[in-house]
């Protein structure tokens, strides 16, 4: 066999010497044939023998990109800004009751089931949820109020903004001391202080004195007044006891213990997203449970977003249709331009499949390229903006920034326009004869 | 080999060439322009008359073009032809570098590059002044004759073909068709 009856993947009949190949080009002949390869290397070649036209392409491509990027920037940068408070502070996802009501057992089961509850955990009514506070060890020496905050696992108040976990407090022995509670009783993470509860039963002055270790410290936002997160079961013995009801565990003596179905005047939740809390407070109205929230505040930030993000798509949107009309007619011309090229390449055996790639391979060199273009000048416009703006407007934030994923997403939806544009000429390609080479002189 | 006077009737002259179908070439229709597009690549090379080089490749790249789309090894392909037709120096130029002559010779090592059983050359010297011309036309007729090859050619130069030592066969004046075509029949 001759190698010009060597089928088109055939190497019979070889020469002297074999071309070498790469692994790497092995790898790709194996997946993808030799023909694209082929075909993507001359189309590099040809856009980059024609770097001016190429070039001005790519700038074309990139002043479209480079304001784009900018206003993204600053539009995320500038809400970023407003939003970091809130999802920082978890105390805009909490919805505190107004006032008491009756939640049993089943309706803490129901909410805590729901996706958008972070935490809940059942209150007591607020006169039988404090307690006196002493440190004995401590040189203060001073007795205060505090009121006692049910706490549990995943408690989002006793979350530090460093990330270091505080713990939650457990059983009847340990405690979390709001930060204003524990400078007043000089102690810290690790000490101990004594609660002290008394009642009035039977005409009788009952006190009960109960040692209690520090597990942690709060951070300042969690509670800003004196406060101390105790478990669910120290803060159940506590109105039991007040109550005047016995509390076995802590051998307190008094009347009969509550049954274990008991319902809770109130309740601690905290959604889960800063989204979540509108649905929950409609939740809650709806079942006749008045809330305060920090929807005013959440609902600002967002509709700002919301009509930000809507001004943005708008110009973006005009911009790119703009530009992938202009691109489009662009390589309509130039195929037509190089129609001899194309033509010479489809008498010499290209085929149809192969040539159509040419302008869809150029137009994804020139977003990779606008793209780089545009991220280099966009870098460089951010330092300038966060210099002359942090300070003043962003509250020493940077007021314009992009995330990595952002920059990813612009690349694949200025090669994805860029393509679309393309399609137009590879259509034209796919329609040209290779007759024209022959006839074309 | 084929006399014509004519480029407008480039239209008879596609057909032959692999450019466009035959009608009667029925069992290519479907993917019959793939077809014809393979039967290019293996079994024809192409001299056009302004060369058809590839301005953004090096003339080596160029000639070696056709074995690559048929993924034949390189080996020594394109320095052997480049060679024997006296552009050896040129190989790692662009077309743009070359002359118009040393483009022509640059076309006939890639019409010759794949070893095809036949060369379709489309008036190779139109653009080439005279002394040149003789040239190529020598050139090719010796190449073809190495390998082998069948040439078809066409071309206004009738003396330029009889002095490369051709024979006239056939003389036919196609009195029907207006631009009264004169079509002679060669036998070297």
């Amino acid at each position: 066999m001759s190698e010009r009856d060597a089928p088109d993947q055939g190497d019979a009949a070889g020469p002297p010497r074999q071309r070498p190949r790469s692994r790497a080009a092995d790898w790709l002949r194996r997946r993808v044939g030799h023909r694209f390869p082929l075909v993507a290397r001359l189309a590099w070649d040809d856009y980059r023998h024609e770097w001016l036209v190429s070039g001005f392409s790519v700038l074309a491509l990139a002043a479209v990109l480079i304001p784009l990027l900018v206003l993204f920037g600053l539009k995320y940068g500038i809400i970023t800004n407003l939003l970091d408070p809130l999802t920082e502070n978890p105390r805009y996802r909490e919805i505190a009751p107004i006032t008491s009501g009756h939640y049993t057992p089943e309706w803490f089961a129901s909410m805590s089931a729901r996706s958008d509850v972070a935490f809940l955990v059942p209150r007591t009514r607020s006169l039988a949820a404090s307690i006196k506070l002493l440190a004995p060890g401590s040189d203060v020496g001073r007795i205060i109020d505090v009121e006692l905050i049910p706490s549990g696992d995943g408690d989002p108040a006793l979350e530090a903004a460093d990330d270091e976990d505080i713990g939650s407090p457990e059983g009847h022995g340990e405690v979390v001391l709001s930060a204003s509670a524990a400078e007043k009783l000089g102690v810290g993470p690790g000490g101990r202080v004594e609660g002290v509860v008394t009642r009035t039963r039977q005409d009788r002055l009952e006190t009960v004195r109960l040692p209690l270790a520090v597990a942690g410290v709060a951070p300042p936002t969690a509670f800003t007044r004196d406060g101390v997160f105790v478990s669910h079961d120290l803060l159940v013995a506590v109105e039991d006891f007040l109550d005047g009801r016995a509390v076995p565990e802590l051998d307190w003596e008094g009347s009969a213990p509550r049954p274990a179905d008991r319902a809770f005047a109130g309740f601690r939740m905290y959604a889960r997203e800063l989204g979540d809390v509108a649905g929950l407070r409609a939740e809650l109205l709806r079942q006749n449970v008045d809330v305060r929230t920090s929807i005013a505040d959440i609902s600002l930030v967002q509709t700002l977003d919301r009509n930000l993000g809507i001004v943005y798509w708008i110009i973006a949107a005009i911009s790119i249709v703009g530009y992938c009309m202009s691109f489009a007619t662009s390589v309509w011309a130039n195929v037509d331009r190089k129609r001899r090229e194309f033509s010479v390449l489809r008498l010499t055996g290209f085929r149809t499949g192969d040539i159509v790639w040419f302008p869809i391979l150029q137009a994804a060199f020139t977003a990779l390229l606008a793209w780089l273009l545009a991220a280099l000048v966009f870098f460089a416009v951010q330092g300038l903006l966060n210099a002359l703006f942090a300070p003043t407007i962003g509250g020493g934030e940077p007021v314009a920034r992009l995330r990595a994923w952002h920059l990813g997403a612009a690349l694949l939806l200025t090669t994805a326009a860029a393509i679309a544009a393309a399609l137009v000429g590879g259509r034209r390609v796919a329609q040209l004869e290779p007759s024209i080479g022959l006839r074309d002189n | 080999m084929i006399l014509r006077p004519s480029s407008s009737e480039t239209f008879r002259f596609n057909p032959l060439a692999g450019a466009e179908s035959f009608d009667v070439a029925a069992g290519w229709r479907g993917n019959e322009a793939d077809a014809l597009g393979r039967l290019r690549s293996r079994y024809i090379g192409y001299v056009l008359q302004y060369g058809g080089l590839l301005p953004y490749l090096t003339v080596r790249r160029n000639i070696e073009l056709p074995r690559r789309l048929l993924d034949l090894p390189l080996g020594t392909a394109a320095e052997g032809l480049a060679r024997k037709l006296g552009i050896a120096q040129q190989l790692d130029k662009l077309p743009a570098e070359l002359s118009v002559g040393q483009r022509q010779r640059a076309a006939i090592a890639r019409a010759l590059a794949h070893e095809p059983p036949i060369v379709i050359a489309d008036e190779p010297t139109a653009a080439i002044d005279p002394l040149n011309a003789e040239s190529i036309i020598r050139l090719l007729v010796q190449m073809t004759e190495e390998l082998g090859v069948t040439l078809i050619l066409a071309t206004h130069a009738q003396e330029l073909v009889r002095r490369a030592g051709f024979t006239v066969v056939a003389h036919e004046i196609d009195a029907a068709d207006e631009n009264a075509m004169t079509v002679s029949v060669y036998h070297v």
